[in-house]
């Protein structure tokens, strides 16, 4: 719920600033259907009607909704009151929980990605943990909401600026890129937990090899928050551009699979997941996260320049290849138990 | 038949900075022991247990388990000892079921096992109804229930507890003390600390007191008796650890409670 809110208010500053058109520093109002779910804009009408003595149906309806919403949003919150303390008694008290089904397909796709028997237990470990952690869950979610809209958000600006044709015919794919920014926003996170007493686990169990932990947490991150990216924004990129970008998308998707790995190295180090409190997430983290998010238009940058050549992209995709399998290997051997 | 030693302290020193936890204990643990580890709080008991497990060094001396010691000691060990922690700390956002599927995980069991097993084992401490709730809706003895299952998954074959029966309803209590009974009688080690003297003088085969850094006393419980001329091991304990006041702390403590405010 809150992170419905969250995401909603994300979302409803990029609408507000779109109602107006900015031309020849003159903010002008141009009205649109979609305004009335955007209360800013209510408030604004009924400004006008009162004030400017505007008096055109859109803007009187608009000026309605701002007065009878509030009220009814009231009244549904007095009737509903016992609703809310029932949901808050539930809260407090044992839960039975759903028993959960085991998804054979989900079982066989994560033995297909995580062979060994530890690092698959600790992408369960940390699906669970990611999934289940209010603060995590406050923190991440929204930004990971926002990144799959940003893209959009710039097509909607050329188109503003062009065509829909131009834009098909043009460049703006590489604003796939951004969904790369979710990476680094989770990683960040999952050093960080609400519990994280827990930890003395790590210790106290037998733990063959610290790599094993890092390599389970970067994969499951991945098919956590990076495969939904792709399974969505990937069809609809391809609708938008046409098939002639299969092999861009699936640099980029290459590229993702190098950047995670070396995300965890930066942002994580030595820390084991879940093992800090929140309350030392500290603002030096957010400068590195930020330093990473650089990297991807670094990472941009070198794909345009290969674009330009002949198999340059191909030759571009062996090299990412090659880089994968150095720095998911022999990068996740340098981090080691430090204690 | 011969029995086996399984834990060996030589010569084990411990400080904190300038302050010394533990000096010089040596103590010999031998298989089917059930260990009481008493001591007034602070004494060091918890100390001992975490250094055993490897989660606290910078001592002195050795500590060998399964006659190897610690010191040149991969964590191979680690998966033939179950721990139940002091505080019930666990990641309790999860599921029952999730969080003993990451333990048996981190043990090496299969999935389908350890869930299959995890599940028959919830049944008899008749928790299986809640193996799908968030263990942060769980009360303290459910929560306690749940560790005492996470740490007896892999079958273990040394047992460290602590405080482990803390929030226990009796029957439960009942139930536990005689799995650690059986769990004994078939050779398994437990070293189990507590501040519940009555349980420590039931359950346990063999008593140790710490105090002061120092073995204050070793042995059965009868023998403890002899020595020390006193009933109950809450008696032996009071003298051992030199502590004799607590009626008068208590009667100060209640005139200061029913002190008129002014």
């Amino acid at each position: 719920m809150q992170i419905a809110l969250t995401l909603g208010i994300f979302i409803g500053y990029q609408l507000v600033a779109r109602s107006f058109q900015f031309t020849n520093l003159d903010w002008t109002f141009t009205p649109a259907w979609w305004q009335l779910f955007t209360p800013p804009v209510w408030f604004g009408a009924l400004h006008e009607a009162l004030l400017t003595g505007e008096r055109s149906l859109f803007v009187l309806v608009l000026a309605a909704f701002a007065v009878v919403v509030p009220v009814i949003a009231m009244i549904l919150y007095v009737k509903m009151i016992p609703a809310f303390e029932s949901s808050l008694h539930k809260l407090s008290t044992v839960e039975q929980g759903k028993e959960k089904r085991t998804n054979r397909l989900k079982q066989a796709f994560l033995r297909f990605i995580a062979p060994n028997q530890a690092e698959r237990n600790f992408m369960n470990f940390s699906f669970a943990m990611m999934k289940s952690e209010r603060e995590f869950k406050l923190k991440v979610y929204p930004q990971v909401g926002f990144t799959f809209v940003i893209p959009f958000l710039f097509m909607f600006t050329n188109i503003e600026n062009g065509s829909f044709e131009a834009l098909r015919e043009g460049s703006s794919y590489y604003l796939f890129y951004f969904t790369l920014l979710v990476i680094p926003t989770v990683l960040s996170m999952v050093k960080y937990s609400g519990a994280y007493k827990g930890s003395w686990i790590y210790a106290a169990m037998p733990l063959k090899d610290r790599v094993l932990i890092d390599r389970g947490l970067t994969k499951s991150v991945l098919v956590m928050f990076y495969l939904p990216a792709m399974l969505i924004l990937g069809p609809v990129f391809i609708w938008i551009f046409s098939g002639r970008i299969w092999l861009d998308l699936v640099v980029i998707i290459a590229t993702a699979l190098l950047y995670a790995a070396l995300c965890t190295l930066v942002l994580n180090g030595k820390n084991l997941p879940f093992s800090q409190p929140f309350s030392v997430a500290q603002h030096q983290e957010g400068i590195k996260a930020f330093m990473m998010m650089l990297v991807i238009g670094g990472f941009c940058l070198i794909h345009v320049l290969f674009n330009n050549w002949t198999f340059g992209l191909e030759i571009y995709l062996g090299i990412l290849l090659v880089a994968i399998l150095i720095v998911w290997t022999l990068g996740f051997r340098r981090i080691r138990v430090g204690q | 038949m011969e029995r086996q030693e399984v834990i060996r302290l030589e010569h084990v020193t411990k400080r904190f900075g300038d302050k010394l936890v533990l000096e010089d204990i040596d103590l010999s643990v031998y298989e089917g022991d059930i260990i009481g580890y008493i001591g007034p709080n602070g004494a060091g008991k918890s100390t001992t247990v975490k250094m055993m497990l490897g989660l606290v060094d910078g001592y002195e001396g050795n500590i060998l388990i399964f006659g190897e010691n610690l010191k040149n000691q991969d964590h191979t060990y680690k998966k033939r000892i179950g721990y139940v922690p002091e505080n019930a700390e666990l990641y309790d956002s999860l599921t029952a079921q999730e969080y003993l599927a990451f333990i048996a995980g981190l043990y090496g069991l299969e999935e389908e096992t350890a869930r299959e097993k995890a599940h028959r084992l919830m049944m008899k401490f008749e928790i299986d109804h809640v193996m799908n709730a968030r263990l942060s809706s769980f009360s303290k003895g459910m929560r306690q229930k749940v560790l005492i299952i996470s740490s007896l998954l892999h079958n273990p074959d040394v047992l460290f507890l602590d405080e482990p029966l803390s929030g226990l309803d009796a029957n439960s209590m009942l139930i536990v003390r005689e799995i650690l009974a059986q769990l004994s009688a078939q050779g398994k080690t437990i070293f189990y600390s507590s501040h519940i003297m009555d349980i420590v003088e039931k359950i346990s085969n063999r008593i140790v007191l710490i105090s002061d850094g120092h073995i204050a006393a070793d042995g059965t419980f009868d023998e403890l008796k002899e020595q020390n001329q006193k009933g109950s091991l809450q008696d032996i304990f009071n003298s051992l650890t030199g502590f004799s006041q607590h009626k008068e702390i208590a009667e100060d403590f209640v005139a200061i409670v029913q002190e008129e405010l002014a």
